[in-house]
């Protein structure tokens, strides 16, 4: 199984950031919107079958896609809460 | 609140619509929005959703912005990435909210081989199309261009999510500040209520769990981003399709979507 910011790259919900670089900053080329980011927080949170804490939920967290990884590698480690 | 589970929303229609569930523009506060948006599909219509795409040797797009939602928009209304869209999320979809404003005030651009698409306000800045269109409006078109059109949407999406909450939106224009509508959709009021009731008793009939979001006495807001129009309301308004929503997602028991599925 692929982690969850592979797959939920693949959908179509994530069009917009097919093939884009995993250091191109996101928010600043307007390739991540409002809808898109929720979309990518509901599928972060359906494959590790918890809520991102609201102040995880924060521009730096979803800059790039390496930021986004970090995020969820931060979320599966066993002492984040 | 972070341990309970968001509610996930999913809006096909118009920004009278997908507007009462957009976050805040703060982006800190996002991830404590209860009531979530993970798919909007503006300016869409069941018929021309449908539709298959235009090529790109049939288009030009002119004034782009990709960045500019209206742009990614007609993209997706070009390609017809609609259906695609929503099918990616259908599986965290809590609700889905449809509304038929986009179908009813917007003309629809029919090419010869029957692919339609919808004459928006953006199509008409972004858009050149070199295929032959006629114009025609939702009234011209067959109903059961609409029944097929809903059951090749809604079906694989239903199946994905049987116990899905569909609502349909039916908000009544607002003439307020001087409203109006410049065409002869003025004149056709009453088959927009038609129209609507006939898609809601096609939901009703085809899935388990439907409900109705109509009223509401909202007010047309002459500082709303596309300007002044029947349709586009101001905050309470919004604030008041969201409630309505959430009461139903709670009210509705899975119990009688079981039931009747």
């Amino acid at each position: 199984m692929n982690d969850p910011i592979t797959d939920f790259l693949t959908t179509a919900a994530a069009s917009r950031l097919h093939g884009i670089a995993e250091d191109a900053p996101l928010l600043r080329l307007g390739l991540l919107d409002s809808v898109t980011l929720m979309a990518c927080v509901a599928f972060i949170e359906s494959r590790l079958n918890r809520a991102i804490p609201p102040a995880d939920v924060v521009p730096e967290n979803f800059e790039t896609i390496s930021a986004i990884r970090a995020l969820v590698r931060r979320l599966e480690a066993p002492h984040h809460v | 609140m972070s341990d309970r589970r968001a509610r996930h929303v999913a809006v096909l229609g118009a920004c009278c619509s997908g507007d009462a569930f957009r976050p805040p523009s703060d982006f800190g506060s996002l991830g404590s929005v209860w009531y979530r948006l993970i798919g909007y599909q503006g300016r869409t219509a069941p018929t021309t959703m449908m539709s298959l795409p235009l090529d790109e040797s049939e288009y030009r797009l002119v004034d782009v912005d990709t960045a500019q939602w209206g742009v990614r928009m007609v993209m997706d209304e070009l390609r017809k990435r609609h259906a695609e869209k929503l099918l990616s999320v259908a599986p965290l979809v809590d609700v889905l909210v449809i509304d038929l404003i986009s179908a009813f005030t917007f003309a629809h651009l029919v090419c010869d081989d029957g692919r339609s698409f919808l004459r928006s306000w953006e199509w008409q800045r972004h858009v050149t199309a070199s295929t032959s269109m006629r114009r025609v409006r939702l009234w011209d078109l067959p109903l059961s261009a609409t029944e097929s059109a809903c059951r090749r949407l809604l079906d694989p999406v239903v199946s994905l999510r049987p116990d899905l909450l569909i609502v349909l939106h039916v908000p009544d224009p607002s003439f307020a500040a001087g409203a109006h509508f410049d065409d002869e959709t003025a004149s056709k009021i009453d088959f927009y209520y038609a129209y609507c009731d006939f898609v809601h008793r096609l939901l009703d009939r085809h899935y388990p769990r439907v409900q109705l979001v109509a009223g509401g006495k909202g007010r047309a807001d002459p500082a709303h981003p596309h300007g002044l129009h029947p349709f586009n309301f101001d905050a309470d308004y919004l604030a008041w399709v969201r409630d309505c929503v959430a009461g139903l997602y709670e009210a509705v028991p899975r119990s009688q979507a079981e039931a009747r599925s």
